[in-house]
């Protein structure tokens, strides 16, 4: 399924698109009218958990020999990797790392990769990284004869009707490796354009001319250029969004708003996010959750602080340990991130593990003792007109703050103390904190992130 | 507005004839003097141009080993893709970075957490990127041997006693021109670059290619002969 090639030099070398002739020969032996990909996709709880033991023990024997950080933190923890003898036990006794606990290591090693490199760096095809909106961006090394471990796989764009041949509008970033690659590994076809909503236009010239199926992807600052776009040039969006089977939405949570206008537009919307930086989870036809691949990763769910693991339905910090990954792997890896999960049956057809997002820990403030989190004034901020767009960020000096101050973009040539005070109330009359707001346009605050998202917090 | 340099939808046979060199790898877009053209690249126009980055490659010191930062926007990397290949055909670490503003921390990081051999594709706004986001561009480039720098770019870093190379998007190729270089090589194995008479330089592609360009106005204007291409300054 996921194993390498027999041949060898068949598993090494990269076809055009990058990907290993083994893997791309294996996966068009996949490509049928079946619904899922990959046959693990409907495996029950029972078979899941019994690969995830298997893997898991090969993959602590993997790392014990190889990545330096486990290593170092285990050892500092007084567990052997090589002493865990199941799934149960490895949640019970396995130490946490994060992202302080890779950074620390860089700079006390000077290796870049925070001490996780399982393997020579001559075997290494690219070496990505995150956008460092929060510090120095965390690297991701890839080897591109090793199938699924990527940022995402071919399993998401098949379930969502993707088939080979066809097209798939990439609006995308060069970031983390390149899109295409999976696009092409799908048998599909890329256009590529830049994730940039001064450009759109000339996504919509694209899409009226070889009418893609999949979107690749959808951002607030994108649908900010196409609502400008339907304002000025009467697009008709209803039929621009026709072809698409799937419209991929990632980088932040979509408000309200947001989502009323995508529905008028008929935009079959997906979103996606991320997995403790060990891949992505995606939502799957049935749209309820964020489907995390259970044979890629192991996820648990723990009360932020603590190693008690909340129980299924329940909200905590995501954590994420990579079992597929053999280059660059996480292992217990404390995310920042609030989910809430259920490893109950989907109604796509699935029981891997599903997660909604509720925000990042680091993204919170506490004001005079309330906890805020962006998404808590997102819907306030799109209710003021001239502010609809819900680019805005929060200023986060420290994490407790005796003044809740929002930097909040706005559209045209308004009267700026109306609308300052218009976002206060609305933001008051929700989360009872009256902000200190300033205001700044649309186009000045996209530039202060990378495209597909504003950097929801400021230290200033 | 574009103009499609492909008349019609490539046939999207790609199930069956998923790696076959005439299938339709993807659609990539050029600037050109009318704006940008999108135009549709096969596998075999990919690994045709694998083959010329490889020697372009190889002549700037990449090896085995090398680690090379390629700096591009995504609508770029039609142009872009086939140096990736061809880093890693010649045993080379890829990394990336886009020619914005923005990304000029991850730029600045990899120079300063790797030793690089190349970072082609600096753009006019990594270099203003830079300035607005307090890093100094002469000290983050001064360490990597070569620095493949678009337009005004070259010309800023030259005046930070910086020897970039002159890097150029002349539609959907990529022009490497050194230091002390007037002109730059292309392939004249898949293009075929001509001046029309007031020295416009037109671009057709090879009868291979799946995109055909017949004369396109490439903006630029310059001499072209045995093989090399010297742009007209200011174009």
């Amino acid at each position: 399924m996921l194993d390498d090639a027999s041949d060898p030099s068949d598993a090494m070398t990269l076809n055009p698109s990058g990907n290993s002739v083994a893997y791309q020969r294996e996966n068009v032996a996949k490509w049928s009218d079946r619904p899922f990909l990959d046959a693990v996709e409907t495996a029950s709880r029972a078979e899941i958990e019994a690969l995830q033991e298997k893997k898991l023990l090969e993959q602590l024997a993997w790392v014990a020999e190889r990545s330096a950080v486990v290593r170092e933190v285990w050892s500092a923890a007084g567990v052997d990797p090589l002493s865990i003898t199941s799934l149960e036990d490895f949640k019970a006794r396995a130490p946490f790392m994060d992202k302080d606990t890779l950074r620390d290591f860089r700079d006390r090693h000077d290796d870049p990769f925070g001490g996780v490199l399982c393997v020579d760096r001559a075997e290494i095809h690219n070496i990505g990284s995150s956008s460092g909106t929060t510090g120095d961006p965390t690297l991701f090394a890839e080897r591109w004869n090793r199938p699924y471990e990527g940022p995402f796989t071919p399993r998401e764009y098949w379930h969502l009707g993707l088939r080979p041949g066809d097209y798939v509008l990439e609006l995308s970033t060069v970031l983390r490796g390149v899109a295409h690659r999976i696009t092409r590994a799908a048998g599909a076809i890329p256009l590529m354009l830049n994730h940039d909503p001064n450009e759109v236009e000339q996504a919509v010239e694209w899409i009226l001319k070889y009418r893609p199926t999949i979107f690749f992807m959808l951002s607030s600052p994108v649908i900010y250029g196409l609502e400008r776009l339907e304002r000025e040039k009467g697009i008709d969006m209803v039929d621009l969004f026709s072809s698409f089977k799937a419209c991929i939405y990632g980088g932040e949570p979509i408000g309200p708003r947001m989502q009323r206008t995508m529905d008028r537009w008929g935009v079959k919307v997906f979103e996606f996010s991320s997995l403790g930086d060990s891949g992505t989870i995606w939502e799957c036809q049935a749209k309820d959750g964020f489907h995390a691949w259970e044979d890629i990763a192991i996820v648990e769910v723990l009360e932020p602080g603590s190693d008690r693991h909340v129980a299924d339905g329940e909200g905590g910090e995501l954590v994420v340990t990579a079992i597929h990954n053999k280059t660059d792997p996480l292992i217990r890896y404390r995310s920042g991130d609030f989910v809430r999960y259920t490893k109950a049956p989907c109604a796509c057809g699935r029981e891997h593990v599903r997660l909604w997002l509720a925000g990042r820990l680091g993204d919170e403030v506490i004001v005079d003792g309330v906890s805020i989190l962006p998404r808590d004034i997102w819907t306030a901020v799109e209710e003021v007109p001239e502010t609809a767009a819900a680019l805005f960020q929060i200023i986060r000096p420290q994490r407790e703050l005796t003044e809740l101050k929002l930097r909040v973009g706005y559209d045209g040539e308004p009267d700026l103390d109306d609308v300052a005070r218009r976002v206060a109330d609305q933001v008051e009359g929700r989360i009872k904190v009256r902000p200190h707001v300033e205001l700044i346009p649309n186009s000045e605050l996209i530039k202060l992130g990378p495209p597909h998202k504003i950097p929801r917090v400021a230290k200033a | 507005m574009t103009a499609a340099v492909l008349d019609a939808p490539p046939v999207t046979s790609a199930a069956l004839t998923f790696d076959a060199p005439d299938a339709i790898w993807g659609v990539g877009s050029a600037p050109v003097a009318g704006g940008l053209v999108h135009y549709p690249l096969s596998n075999r126009d990919v690994m045709a141009d694998v083959d010329w980055a490889e020697g372009q490659l190889r002549a700037l010191g990449v090896e085995a080993g090398s680690l090379v930062d390629l700096v591009h926007n995504y609508s770029e990397c039609g142009q872009f893709w086939p140096y990736y290949l061809a880093g890693m055909r010649l045993g080379a670490q890829v990394m990336n970075g886009m020619a914005t503003p923005w990304d000029v921390g991850r730029i600045e990081m990899y120079t300063r957490r790797f030793p690089l051999r190349a970072v082609l594709g600096v753009s006019p706004q990594t270099v203003e990127g830079m300035a607005v986001f307090g890093f100094d561009a002469a000290k983050v480039f001064a360490a990597v041997p070569v620095v493949g720098a678009r337009g005004a770019a070259a010309s800023a870093l030259q005046a930070m006693k910086l020897r970039p190379r002159r890097m150029t998007l002349l539609g959907p190729l990529i022009l490497i021109a050194g230091p002390d270089e007037e002109a730059a090589a292309y392939d004249t194995a898949e293009w075929i670059l001509e001046t029309d008479g007031e020295g416009r330089i037109l671009v057709t592609s090879g009868p291979k290619r799946a995109a055909r360009y017949d004369r396109v106005d490439t903006g630029f204007r310059g001499q072209v002969a045995d093989g090399g291409v010297k742009l007209e300054a200011g174009t």
